[in-house]
């Protein structure tokens, strides 16, 4: 049975934490099962937590702002993050990342991530590393799309 | 006598930076600017230099002191103003972020100074000073959550189609556009030639209002 730890163990964006961070970390993520096709994040909506998939697979659509179109960008597998800017609770998500299956996720609420300051802020920090560096992908997309509609016919 | 210049041109970096950013400086806190500045150096950019280059690598970390810098970006022949950057704006983070090449230009509008750290320097902050890596990290954050916000105003303006809030033009550089959105912005700047030399404000932050 894969776990939360398990899994934040083996990842290499986790690497440099202790083990005892990582159980502190795992200890505020909450375990939950969602249904095939159930949306987790919804492009344009703000979300209130960031999820770590455990167990199945999530299709990530973008509907483009440019074009109209949505198309599928990838599908996460364990061990990937996603949802990371619902803790910042200011902008709204990016895409839309919806269950294909069944799907076990481990969620980390906004309001714990604040609480990961004070439990352990080094954790926090490198958090706010993912959070900028999401952003930044993100930013970087939009760019890239206006790019393209720029050398397009 | 080395270390005691050294020591100097450390405090007078930090003075800089205390004056012109009092809020960000509070924000940081004493120990981490410290920290933070240890590996920084101020630069100036004179007016028509280009600091970061479109699809170009840059390794470095800019915040800009004083001046005007115009971001844009290029391609099929046409060029895109995608707006200005002034006092208390970071450039170069998307690459320090996503470690890929810039997605624009930066060219200095006007004489810039700008507060200047090597990407090394900021991951060798991570590793030792985490908190210091966080205060930048947040900092970055607020600056890359306003740019998309305004990223998202201005895709949604204009009946579906594109137009970019805050650029002054939009200018084709070989050919006629084919774009019907190219078209009705540059109808709107027919006149964008002669606004080429009168830079608007920098969208407003924090630091400026002070």
């Amino acid at each position: 049975m894969t776990t939360v730890l398990g899994l934040l163990s083996g990842m290499d964006s986790f690497a440099s934490f202790s083990e005892a961070q990582r159980k502190a970390l795992a200890k505020l993520m909450k375990l939950s099962e969602v249904e095939d096709g159930h949306e987790l994040t919804r492009q344009g909506q703000p979300g209130t937590v960031c999820h770590l998939l455990v167990q199945g697979e999530v299709v990530v659509t973008r509907k483009d702002e440019v074009t109209g179109e949505s198309k599928d960008l990838k599908v996460l597998r364990p061990g990937e993050i996603f949802g990371i800017l619902s803790l910042l609770g200011k902008i709204p998500a990016a895409a839309t990342c919806r269950a294909r299956g069944a799907v076990t996720v481990a969620s980390l609420p906004r309001e714990d991530y604040q609480l990961l300051f004070k439990v352990d802020a080094p954790m926090a920090y490198h958090f706010q590393w993912l959070v900028a560096q999401q952003l930044a992908r993100d930013l970087k997309a939009r760019n890239d799309a206006l790019r393209a509609l720029l050398a397009s016919d | 006598m080395l270390v005691s210049c050294l020591r100097e041109a450390r405090d007078t970096l930090q003075e800089l930076f205390s004056n012109t950013f009092p809020a960000m400086t509070e924000r940081f806190g004493k120990r981490n600017l410290e920290a933070l500045l240890g590996g920084a150096r101020l630069e100036t950019a004179t007016a028509g230099s280009v600091i970061i280059q479109d699809q170009g690598r840059t390794d470095r970390l800019f915040l800009v002191v004083e001046g005007v810098c115009r971001v844009s970006m290029e391609s099929g022949g046409r060029a895109l103003l995608l707006g200005r950057q002034g006092k208390g704006q970071w450039l170069g983070e998307l690459s320090l972020l996503t470690g890929e090449p810039a997605t624009s230009s930066v060219t200095a509008e006007t004489d810039v100074r700008l507060f200047v750290w090597p990407h090394e320097e900021i991951q060798r902050l991570r590793q030792a000073s985490p908190e210091v890596a966080g205060a930048v990290a947040r900092e970055l954050i607020e600056a890359l959550t306003e740019r998309v916000r305004a990223s998202d105003s201005e895709l949604q303006h204009g009946e579906g189609e594109l137009s970019l809030k805050g650029s002054e033009e939009v200018k084709a550089k070989n050919e006629a556009p084919r774009k019907g959105w190219l078209k009705r912005v540059l109808g709107k700047l027919s006149g964008a030639s002669d606004q080429d030399g009168a830079p608007s404000q920098p969208s407003p932050r924090k630091e400026g209002d002070q």
